[in-house]
């Protein structure tokens, strides 16, 4: 009898399992545009469908950032009217956080805002759009404005049949308020590749970084770390510390406690300090107005108002 | 006055030469461009302008022409970076199409595309009604074959195309651009478009094998592309530097640099380092680039290098 159960049991694991595998990819491609839902534009061929580990098949050394920020599936098609063609990205990543760290991953610092989803930004000849857990990447090959108009009208189409609200990370609340209006980009980090990208301390994951963002604002930049508690984030910064004090990468390394200073080979200023479960770090370039020791002094004041 | 060369010197660079064919992948140019420039030997070829099948030629031209490389009768690999489709991801078709009708008219025995490229890839070019015939008669890249790396500091074993391993003559065509992971992709890099993803995979999966958790051990990545390139030389390096994308590489969309450059050298790992100042970075700040030059895969001291510009 036990084993008529367990044999139940994997039949229907057997079934059940890619049937809701079938109904997420399905799900998926009902998310995309369709022939009549954007004039003369239809799909042309058939749309590549990809899960899990199968991204790097897709996009190859591409896929470890979306990896690093939590990935599910995504779905790729061109469209075609004729005469010209676009390509549409379409990927769910693990929660809407996801979607939000990886959207700032991807896009620049200009381009142009556009009214869709939670947030999108038109540059050049690409729209990057995100909604709930979802990035759309719609892509044309030229900057013509009946290009751009299609971009917008294609993101407009897809995002408009997700359902699903975004979520802004948490950490993001935790920035200084009286910088607020100074914020030129943030980029939420999930992991060492992202950081890697953003502002590099060297090849190797010094940091063990899990969950932070970098922020840049007109006078300097901003590093925040988050660890699970103050004795975990004391032991990466002393780490670090060690590693960073006899790189090639910076010089004038001082360190008082826990806090160091330093300069890159950019002559920027750096400045990193082990606070509670975080570290903080403020980058400011070289002749710039903002002083560095203020600018530091000032997120560790408004961090202090919070209790963690 | 200047043309004319002594008996001496013309057995000397005659039996120099036999040697280098011998030895395969010559170092030696052509006669007649020894005969006409004794002492003048160009590390690089820059050809900057928007007609890229014309500069790719003059490119080469500027090499010593496609001769130097030992094409004719021979089975040539071009390796050419052409999976993705987005602005700025992948070598111009125009550039890899003059590249396959040079060896063609060289008199190559037959000409291998690595990876297998479609004519997806092809069509993108306006010149590929011209040069179906030639288009038509590239070889499958054919299957991968395990070999060993003798010398390979993280990377032991990989798997790569039959075409690559077969050829007489290998020339490589990467794209310049942006990579998320190495910060540049060029020559070094491109290596892994002839690698199938079981062997791909291992370079981004980091030093303990594990999958999903970090990502990216950039040295282990940097390191086992160094160590892949001990596998084979490339003979000629063309490297598309037209159009290419500064972030969010490798697949884009990302920024779009238009410098309309075709480079191209024989050393590697100095082609390398000239490109990735196109993307604003330093050779000795690129990883595998310093990698493949304590492999003694070639060399970084672009101030040294005799670089000839059109």
């Amino acid at each position: 009898m036990k084993r008529i159960i367990i044999g139940i049991f994997l039949i229907l694991f057997a079934i059940i399992g890619p049937m809701e595998l079938k109904a997420s990819a399905d799900q998926m491609m009902a998310f995309l545009p369709k022939a009549g839902e954007m004039g003369d534009w239809k799909p042309k061929g058939e749309p590549q469908y990809v899960e899990g580990e199968d991204l790097f098949h897709l996009i190859n050394g591409g896929a470890e950032v979306y990896h690093e920020y939590g990935f599910k599936q995504a779905v790729t098609v061109s469209y075609e009217n004729g005469s010209q063609s676009f390509n549409l990205e379409l990927y769910q990543m693990n929660n809407p956080q996801s979607a939000y760290g990886i959207y700032t991953f991807k896009t620049g610092e200009n381009g142009t805002p556009v009214q869709t989803g939670d947030a999108a930004l038109l540059e050049d000849y690409y729209l990057n759009v995100r909604k709930g857990s979802f990035l759309i990447t719609v892509i044309g090959f030229d900057s013509k404005p009946e290009t751009l108009k299609t971009l917008r009208e294609a993101a407009t189409v897809t995002a408009g049949k997700i359902k699903e609200k975004g979520a802004d990370p948490e950490i993001l609340y935790l920035l200084p308020t009286e910088f607020k209006d100074q914020i030129i980009k943030v980029t939420y980090l999930k992991g060492n590749l992202a950081l890697y990208n953003s502002y590099e301390f060297d090849t190797k994951d010094l940091f063990a970084l899990k969950e932070g963002v970098y922020v840049q604002y007109r006078q300097f930049r901003l590093l925040m770390f988050k660890y699970d508690d103050a004795s975990e984030s004391n032991r990466k910064f002393q780490e670090a510390a060690d590693v960073l004090s006899t790189s090639s990468r910076f010089a004038n390394f001082k360190r008082t406690g826990n806090t160091i200073s330093m300069t890159d080979k950019k002559s920027h200023s750096v400045s990193m300090e082990n606070y509670k479960r975080y570290i903080i770090t403020v980058i400011t370039e070289p002749g710039s107005t903002t002083d560095r020791a203020a600018a530091h002094a000032s997120v560790i004041k408004e961090l202090g108002k919070y209790s963690f | 006055m200047g043309n004319k060369i002594s008996r001496r010197t013309f057995l000397k660079t005659g039996t120099a030469f036999g040697v280098g064919s011998v030895i395969g992948g010559s170092v030696i140019p052509d006669l007649a461009a020894v005969v006409e420039n004794p002492r003048e030997v160009t590390d690089l070829a820059i050809v900057n302008g928007e007609n890229y099948f014309e500069n790719t030629m003059k490119a080469v031209r500027m090499l010593g022409g496609i001769g130097r490389f030992n094409v004719k009768g021979a089975k040539v690999a071009v390796l050419v970076n052409s999976s993705f489709s987005n602005p700025g991801t992948i070598v111009n078709p125009d550039i890899a199409i003059a590249v396959i009708k040079m060896c063609f008219d060289a008199g190559a025995r037959e000409v291998t595309g690595i990876p297998n490229t479609g004519e997806r890839y092809w069509n993108r070019s306006s010149l590929a009604e011209k040069y179906g015939k030639e288009l038509e008669e590239l070889r499958s890249a054919g299957p991968y074959i395990k070999v060993k790396i003798p010398g390979g500091t993280a990377l032991k074993e990989a798997e790569v195309a039959k075409g690559l391993l077969d050829c007489d003559v290998f020339i490589n065509i990467p794209i310049a651009k942006n990579h998320a992971g190495t910060h540049y992709t060029g020559v070094l890099k491109n290596m892994m478009g002839a690698c199938p993803y079981s062997t791909n995979s291992y370079f981004h999966m980091g030093k303990d094998g594990k999958a999903a958790k970090a990502y990216e051990d950039v040295d282990f990545l940097s390191q086992c592309i160094a160590d892949l390139n001990l596998l084979r030389k490339p003979d000629l390096c063309v490297v598309d530097a037209t159009e290419f994308i500064t972030t969010n590489g490798p697949f884009g969309p990302g920024k779009l640099k238009k410098l309309h450059n075709i480079v191209a050298g024989t050393d590697r790992v100095l082609v390398d380092a000239y490109c990735c100042t196109f993307l604003g970075l330093e050779a000795k700040n690129v990883a595998m680039i310093t990698m493949a030059r304590q492999h003694q895969l070639g060399s970084t001291d672009v101030d040294a290098a005799k670089i000839k510009r059109a």
